[in-house]
């Protein structure tokens, strides 16, 4: 299983970022606004903040870290995205949205060029939608340890596991995630999960054919021997939506998987570095795939 | 922890009790049509103003609350944001307002643990929430004051901070 981790936390993604020219200064040179970054799709976005403003900071128009009357955010296509999920989720997640799937997915990524490109913005007020970013140093870790806190209970029952981590374990945890240092992510996450969770964590995001999308948060009790992600197709899908697992392909972690998958094992070896497992579903529009069960 | 059904009931209660109805910060008292969350509209009181034109040099609008449950910790769950009034080209308008400090501002240091998330049940949109995770502790729930659970609860995670008074 340690290997199916460890490809999943070396998986990266090329993103390339371009900076609105609203944050710099007339003249500058064009190859300023555009950052190409190799980034781990187990992180978030905005742990690339300060190598941004780095980059462009002899270029700016204005102080960004000192004006609290202007908010920055990520676009995709003019779609703000939510720094708060993993890099690679987002990247799903758009994939899911721009593609017909009239193939399979792994079909679709050969002809894709896979490049996250992003756009740094900014406005007078955030979108309803988006986490604002702060100068705050501890923002992304407080955001990140609260999801953990999350998991730990939904695990467990209690946030025991998390809460009895000495200070040292919680900074070197988080440190795990800035340094990309394998081993100690693992000792740690190991000490709050549990071989026999109660319920698992689990947050999803739904492309329907119309283009709606939707993300939920379904309570998934452990019950019965080994369910499978088909067992519980009933928590994920709304009943009014007109989706199931036959005329829906699962994602996650950038892979196709099969709805016979255990949910355990998928739970375990897939889950993020925020401790949720994440899956994209989308509607398959070319109805090739959706044979009815016999 | 509080099952959900008791809290549903308990919520109900509450709402008819009219606690909220009288209380002098309440513009606005609401009860969601599947009876599962209870939405307030608050002016802010003195003490918040204050803090506010002092550490953001901002005047407050309106102060919103959601009163939900968290299906997570099984618990109650407090979601709030804060509305400044700022007027942008002689027309006065109010828009959100992300503090740099929330428990700062608020006066909650030490007492609860706000963070700002996303609201899936609330079509994505950011509030801050006051982490539940230790609400048990800090309510007490032994069986026999059960019934008082959501009562207790408001007392504490809501007036404790905006203080109560009558209308």
């Amino acid at each position: 299983m340690d290997e199916v981790k460890r490809l999943v936390w070396n998986g990266e993604l090329n993103v390339l970022v371009s900076i609105d020219p609203s944050f710099l200064m007339k003249g500058s040179p064009r190859e300023i606004a555009v950052l190409r970054i190799r980034v781990p799709r187990e992180t978030y976005l905005i742990n690339y903040m300060p190598f941004i403003w780095k980059k462009i900071k002899n270029f700016l128009s204005f102080d960004p870290l000192n004006d609290n009357e202007k908010y920055f955010w990520f676009e995709h296509n003019k779609i703000p995205i939510s720094w708060n999920y993993p890099v690679g989720v987002l990247f799903d997640g758009l994939l899911g949205r721009s593609s017909t799937f009239a193939t399979t997915f792994e079909d679709q990524l050969k002809d894709e060029i896979t490049i996250l490109r992003i756009r740094l913005v900014m406005g007078d007020s955030p979108p309803p939608t988006i986490i604002p970013i702060t100068i705050s140093k501890t923002q992304v870790e407080k955001y990140w340890f609260h999801q953990w806190k999350q998991v730990c209970f939904i695990l467990n029952g209690s946030s025991k596991g998390i809460m009895s981590l000495s200070v040292n374990e919680s900074r070197k945890f988080w440190s795990s995630i800035i340094t990309r240092n394998f081993h100690d992510f693992i000792e740690i996450s190991s000490k709050i999960s549990t071989s026999r969770p109660r319920h698992i964590p689990i947050i999803v995001q739904i492309f329907k054919a119309s283009g709606i999308s939707r993300i939920s948060q379904p309570t998934i009790r452990m019950t019965g021997v080994n369910p499978t992600l088909k067992d519980i197709e009933e928590d994920v899908f709304n009943t009014d939506e007109g989706m199931s697992a036959n005329n829906c392909i699962v994602i996650c972690q950038g892979i196709e998987i099969p709805w016979e998958i255990v949910l355990c094992d998928l739970y375990f070896k897939l889950r993020s570095f925020d401790g949720f497992l994440y899956i994209t579903l989308v509607s398959i529009k070319n109805n090739d795939k959706a044979l009815p069960e016999l | 922890m509080i099952h959900y059904r008791e809290w549903q009931a308990q919520l109900q209660l509450l709402y008819h009790s009219r606690i909220f109805h009288d209380w002098a910060l309440c513009q606005e008292v609401h009860l969601s049509d599947n009876k599962n969350a209870l939405s307030l509209r608050l002016k802010p009181s003195q003490r918040l103003q204050k803090n506010t034109w002092r550490t953001e040099n901002k005047s407050l609008d309106h102060i919103q609350l959601y009163l939900t449950y968290s299906q997570v910790y099984n618990e109650p769950l407090l979601l709030l944001r804060i509305w400044e009034s700022k007027c942008i080209n002689d027309i006065l308008m109010t828009k959100l307002m992300f503090p740099d400090d929330i428990e700062s501002l608020l006066d909650v240091e030490g007492k609860f643990q706000l963070g700002l998330d996303t609201i899936t049940n609330l079509e994505n949109s950011v509030w801050y929430s006051f982490h539940p995770c230790d609400t048990s502790n800090i309510i007490g729930d032994q069986i026999e004051v059960m019934p008082t659970y959501l009562r207790r609860w408001v007392s504490i995670f809501v007036f404790s901070w905006l203080g109560y008074e009558d209308s």
